[in-house]
């Protein structure tokens, strides 16, 4: 039997149940029993939950400032007003209320440091140039004392400039700290410098954070000559970049161990020195390999920062706690709870979310 | 860091690398010496006497929630520390089974063919993880301090809850048959039931929710990480989806995700330290307490960094016991 088309045959269109939305949702919500079931409990439940957090958190809550009783009324649902009532007190702290600009200028400026610093354009020595300059702009902001600016000292600051220089000053204190560590504990010889960079290493990252920070506030002081005196933010924000160097140095490691040995086989071929190998060739590769890994260290420890509570720094958390715990405005410690994880939700997503961007589009390194 | 031309480990000998050695030793022993000198200098200068010895004196601080029986006044700082520590990890023990039970669930939901499935445990995972633990642990506790007094509180299943504490049903073995025994409000007191304190609740329910979310991440990596012939291999030989699963992807999902899991574990070891911002008993928070009790700051600093370094590295040098093992036998 033999058949020769004569004409160009049009392709058939798809079965009736394989295309079109109707069959997508079949085979991606009602494939088969099991997923229906799945399906519908799943749909049912987040109405419901949708249904009672709108009614809650919407339709009967206060947005509107009427005084605490308004409030406790029944029938009342989220009470939003406290939010708004607590609002300076949540971002700023105890900061003096008529130099609360200055702190808010502060977060504008990192917040805007913060954002400047995803454009790769921009990865240039400069941006670093740009840092110190911020971070320099935030302590005369922050501090005063020159410029016709009232001096606030540091056991008044509070909020989220507290929370934003513990992360970024924690980071970049420590990333020297960390390349050292990790040169250390990555060179090939044996030795003391090794030995300690290990135990250093390993040690830290085997305790608690919120122990780092007790010893720290408690040890520090007597490790000091008598009559020195280091105030308590700088006793957390020294504690906190040793904590963070412990694990940047293992995340520096990793980058230094994807070199291929032939790159330095090559710079000694070429008589270049341990020093210059090891500054331009070595470190530039090795942690522009891990930048997706720095910024997941950094969203962690943006979160960490929390920790600081115990400790009695004010920070966001100390803030959220503080604002909760007021007599007049008591028993609304869910409405400023649920505002404060949302600002930590929106920072750290969008640098999880960066995070996730640069390892999908930086080029991949190593040997072809 | 040493160029491929250093001769490691060689016979001649290095004065260089000799010299950096020793210039090494005496920076770090100075630095040692000097933090030694300074701290015992201004220990005398404070009148404190150090040494362990405190460890043997009663303790006035009680010490409630734990499974060890502690009197204050009669029994020691020692004991205190002891019950501390069980409560550590018994927190830990309880948040590890919960965080594994639901990053299974959502780990494998966001690999499920069900698109609503996917998407809710993707939603799941973001929420959670990005807000930090201690958060949740505080929100927690404020939810819990806001349910009704005991006297109001009604049963819900069989769990009573109020802002006393949280009662379960226990299995009790009446005359030898197992017995859901359900918590009955007596008066003032109640009986029967597993209870958990507020305090205990909050740390459980945002540690193990907050890790439950990174174990999912973990679950969803690794088994991603078995190779796709072997899902279309047992489908060819006709085992269903689940036995898949539970024969053959989760074994070789297991060896890829235990050494991240393992971490995550010690993460939630370390976490109960997080106690201490609400006010559980646990091995942190007893130290804390015994430090302004005593003033032995240097010696009680030592063991708690002794007791979280030794839990911690153990568990991992056990983890690379355990890689080494694997890799041994050619498996990833």
């Amino acid at each position: 039997m033999r058949f020769v088309a004569t004409q160009r045959i049009a392709p058939a269109p798809p079965p009736r149940d394989a295309a079109g939305w109707r069959a997508r949702l079949r085979l991606r919500l009602f494939r088969s029993a099991g997923s229906s079931i799945v399906t519908i409990a799943l749909a049912l439940a987040g109405a419901l939950l949708a249904w009672r957090l709108f009614t809650w958190g919407v339709r009967d809550a206060l947005f509107a400032n009427h005084g605490p009783e308004a409030c406790r009324a029944p029938g009342v649902g989220a009470c939003w007003a406290v939010v708004g009532e607590k609002l300076r007190l949540i971002l700023f702290g105890i900061y003096p209320y008529a130099q609360q600009w200055r702190a808010g200028c502060a977060v504008l400026l990192v917040v805007a440091m913060l954002a400047l610093s995803t454009l790769r354009r921009l990865w240039h020595w400069p941006l670093l140039l740009a840092w110190a300059s911020v971070l320099a702009l935030y302590g005369v902001l922050m501090w005063g004392g020159v410029f016709g600016l009232s001096y606030v000292p540091d056991d008044q600051w509070g909020g989220l400039p507290v929370t934003l220089i513990l992360a970024t000053l924690g980071l970049a204190a420590g990333f020297p700290l960390a390349i050292g560590l990790a040169l250390l504990r990555h060179s090939p010889r044996r030795g003391i410098g090794k030995a300690f960079a290990v135990a250093y290493i390993e040690l830290t990252r085997s305790v608690p954070l919120l122990a780092v920070l007790f010893f720290a506030s408690v040890m520090i002081p007597l490790f000091l000559p008598q009559g020195w005196d280091v105030s308590k933010l700088l006793r957390v924000l020294l504690a906190f970049a040793g904590f963070i160097a412990a694990y940047l140095a293992e995340v520096v490691r990793g980058g230094l161990q994807s070199i291929p040995k032939g790159q330095l086989e090559a710079a000694a071929a070429l008589g270049l020195s341990r020093t210059v190998t090891t500054l331009r060739i070595v470190l530039p590769q090795a942690l522009s390999a891990v930048i997706p890994a720095i910024v997941n260290v950094f969203i962690a420890f943006f979160k960490a920062t929390s920790i600081v509570v115990v400790v009695g720094i004010f920070d966001l958390m100390t803030a959220a706690n503080r604002a909760a715990a007021d007599a007049v405005w008591q028993g609304f410690g869910t409405e400023i709870y649920l505002f404060v994880a949302a600002v930590y939700f929106a920072f750290c997503s969008a640098m999880s979310w960066y995070s996730a961007r640069l390892q999908r589009t930086l080029p991949a390194r190593g040997a072809p | 860091m040493a160029g491929p031309a250093a001769h490691a480990g060689g016979v001649r000998w290095d004065w260089a690398h000799a010299l950096r050695q020793a210039l090494a030793f005496a920076l770090l022993g100075g630095a040692l010496f000097l933090l030694f000198h300074m701290t015992s200098a201004n220990l005398q200068s404070r009148g404190i006497h150090s040494g362990f010895d405190f460890l043997w004196k009663p303790s006035p601080t009680p010490v409630s929630d734990s499974p060890l029986h502690f009197e204050a006044g009669v029994d020691s700082y020692a004991r205190a520390f002891v019950a501390g520590a069980l409560n550590s990890l018994k927190l830990t023990g309880v948040a590890i089974v919960l965080a594994t039970l639901i990053g299974v669930v959502v780990g494998l939901g966001r690999l499920s063919a069900n698109a609503l499935a996917r998407v809710v445990c993707a939603g799941y995972v973001e929420a959670m993880r990005n807000v930090p633990v201690l958060l949740h642990v505080v929100f927690w506790y404020s939810l819990v301090l806001q349910l009704p007094a005991l006297s109001d509180a009604a049963p819900w299943g069989g769990v009573l809850a109020s802002n006393r504490g949280i009662y379960l049903p226990a299995l009790a073995f009446d005359g030898g048959w197992p017995a859901l025994e359900r918590p009955a409000v007596d008066g003032l007191e109640v009986r029967g039931g597993v209870f958990m304190s507020p305090e205990f609740f909050a740390l459980l329910a945002g540690i193990a929710l907050y890790t439950a979310a990174f174990v999912a991440e973990i679950v969803r990596a690794s088994v991603g990480a078995v190779e796709r012939g072997q899902w279309e291999a047992t489908s060819a030989l006709g085992l269903s989806r689940s036995t898949t699963l539970l024969h053959v992807i989760a074994p070789q999902a297991l060896r890829v995700g235990l050494p991240p899991l393992s971490s995550e574990y010690m993460g939630i070891f370390k976490n109960s330290t997080l106690a201490v911002a609400v006010g559980y008993q646990d091995f942190m928070a007893i130290s804390n307490t015994m430090l302004t009790d005593t003033g032995q700051a240097v010696e009680v600093m030592a063991i708690v960094m002794a007791f979280y370094a030794v839990v911690s590295l153990a568990v991992s040098s056990a983890m690379h016991a355990f890689e080494h093992r694997n890799r041994r036998w050619g498996m990833r």
